[in-house]
């Protein structure tokens, strides 16, 4: 059934529109980082480098430049999608009755979205890093905190590499919480837009909220809230604690829309 | 004897919400071999009543079972069935052959325990078969999901208006090939709003309304349940005496230019015969009633 659900999506025009952007953007951060010389860019207010003239540099922007939206985007198009598309085919039915039980037929689309969303925004730390590594070569990277006499923290290519690494996993899975509502939508209402709307409108809203002081009681609980605590990482004395939580709010967001998506699955009369 | 239960439909009731009752407490059996009309007017509740069978929708209460097992979703009896609901349902970026192929497999059968070439044979797709799906038009389309339906040499087929927005010639091919598969033992329950469909094609009939049964039998039991006449004959009004005093006959009305005549157990040959005998000439007998006669009376008289 996986094999056969991979066969399906592999072949969709949408499949490599995504693929493609998520080749291009960091293209682009690298050519603008090029062309902008020496001058600071942008960034989470946390990444701050004395010069940007390494891959790995790249790689971490191209990374925080997508986080906020391009990946999210992009979980909600691949996991929000697939049983609605499936039921607009009519081919939903089909594959009940064939029969695959509703279990296994969500499992297996779930399990080949996420790895095709993967797949897809892994692309954006790694073609940034190659792309940077194209235009200043690999050097160790050196960071530095807001306010005057900040300390420097200085990262070989090695340990810069592995942060890196470390911080597109942190951002893959903060992505759960976009799969489990985008999953949710998707089986509920069959209607692929609206699953990707969802995903991606709650990430919108959440962020709108996060960004509201008067709310700051609930900011913990918003699923963007711990989005850029990876760039600790890359900050003198960063702590580990805003990703810590991060994790724990993703798989609390991820986890209970996709219990839910699973039994409205079950239950659900397919009319399709 | 009668041929082992392959369907059976017990007090079926799907409500869809506490306004819209698509089936009403519905029952009725299929046997090995038959081959079984669900006949209707749209909205009658064949359609849910399939998916129920198919386990696509969770009954309210009531229960069916195929092959003696009790439907509930995605159980395995169901790899012994073979179906077309609602129109035939494929991958539109994959070509005809791709799309079955993946259908079979999904099921995690080897694709060599599909009779592919065969069932594409049936279609009639010939090289179009390996054309993306986007590109067939209806009639392809439908002919490709009666294929798909019998990937499996099913021992059940269930067809949901099998026919619809097939041409003439195609609706012919289409019966024949039903009748090859009735032929060869397979068991099918169809649906379908056209009466003359289920009287060319089936051997039984479940006449539904608005949820309900209205009736079941052979299509020769419901037919002649509300059996009538239609005669022109050279003396009418002799016609009329003889007619009212024979047995078998319910009532005689003079419909000009002919008599018609609504029959309880009488036959048309016994008509004929009493008024030749009576020195009536007979020019005109017809079976004024067809299925689809009858059908309109069972649902007219339950009609609001």
């Amino acid at each position: 059934m996986i094999a056969v659900e991979f066969a399906k999506q592999i072949r969709r025009v949408r499949t490599w529109v995504v693929a493609a952007i998520c080749v291009v953007i960091p293209f682009l951060v690298g050519l603008g980082f090029e062309l902008g010389g020496s001058t600071n860019g942008g960034g989470g207010e946390n990444l701050n480098f004395v010069t940007h003239q390494s891959g790995t540099v790249i790689g971490i922007f191209a990374l925080s430049f997508s986080s906020v939206l391009l990946i999210p985007i992009v979980f909600a198009i691949f996991t929000g999608e697939p049983v609605a598309s499936e039921a607009r085919w009519g081919s939903l039915r089909y594959l009940l009755i064939r029969p695959v039980t509703r279990a296994r037929v969500l499992a297996s689309k779930l399990g080949v979205s996420v790895v095709l969303a993967v797949v897809a925004t892994v692309l954006i730390p790694i073609i940034g890093t190659i792309v940077g590594i194209g235009f200043f070569g690999l050097h160790p990277i050196h960071a530095f905190g807001i306010g005057i006499g900040s300390p420097i923290l200085t990262l070989s290519v090695g340990d810069s590499l592995a942060r890196l690494l470390l911080a597109t996993a942190y951002t893959l899975f903060s992505m759960f919480s976009v799969v489990g509502v985008a999953t949710l939508v998707g089986v509920a209402t069959e209607n692929a837009l609206a699953a990707m709307a969802s995903g991606i409108g709650l990430y919108i809203v959440s962020a709108i909220l996060d960004a509201l002081p008067g709310l700051r009681r609930i900011h913990p609980i918003l699923p963007v809230h711990y989005l850029e605590a990876w760039t600790h990482l890359f900050l003198p004395g960063g702590s580990l604690g805003g990703m810590t939580r991060g994790v724990i709010s993703a798989a609390i967001w991820g986890v209970v829309p996709l219990v839910l998506a699973f039994c409205v699955f079950q239950r659900k009369d397919i009319l399709s | 004897m009668d041929a082992p239960v392959v369907v059976e439909v017990t007090d079926l009731t799907k409500r869809f919400s506490t306004h819209v009752i698509a089936v009403d407490g519905l029952s009725f059996t299929v046997r090995r071999g038959q081959v079984v009309g669900l006949l209707g007017p749209n909205g009658a509740g064949k359609t849910t009543t399939l998916r129920a069978l198919l386990g696509l929708v969770r009954p309210t209460s009531g229960t069916m079972a195929i092959f003696g097992e009790t439907i509930r979703p995605g159980i395995a009896v169901l790899s012994r069935v073979g179906a077309l609901v609602e129109g035939p349902g494929f991958v539109p970026h994959l070509s005809g052959r791709r799309n079955l192929e993946l259908y079979w497999r999904a099921g995690g059968s080897a694709l060599s325990e599909a009779h592919l070439e065969q069932s594409l044979e049936i279609s009639g797709l010939g090289p179009a078969a390996d054309r993306k799906v986007k590109t067939y038009s209806h009639g392809m389309r439908q002919r490709l999901g009666f294929a798909q339906a019998l990937l499996g040499k099913p021992e059940l087929l269930i067809l949901d208006e099998p026919v619809n927005g097939l041409d003439p010639r195609q609706i012919v091919e289409v019966r024949e090939s039903l009748l090859r598969i009735a032929a060869s033992g397979t068991t099918i329950l169809l649906s379908s709003h056209l009466l003359s469909e289920v009287e060319q094609t089936c051997s039984h009939v479940v006449v539904m309304h608005r949820g309900r049964l209205m009736q079941a039998g052979t299509v020769a039991e419901v037919t002649a349940s509300v059996a009538s006449a239609y005669l022109e004959v050279d003396d009418p009004d002799a016609a009329v005496t003889i007619l009212a005093g024979l047995p078998g006959v319910n009532t005689v009305d003079p419909s000009p230019p002919g008599i018609v005549v609504q029959l309880s157990g009488a036959e048309r040959s016994d008509l004929v015969a009493a008024l030749v005998k009576g020195g009536v000439r007979v020019d005109t007998v017809t079976a004024r009633r067809s299925l689809e006669d009858a059908f309109l009376e069972l649902v007219g008289e339950h009609s609001v």
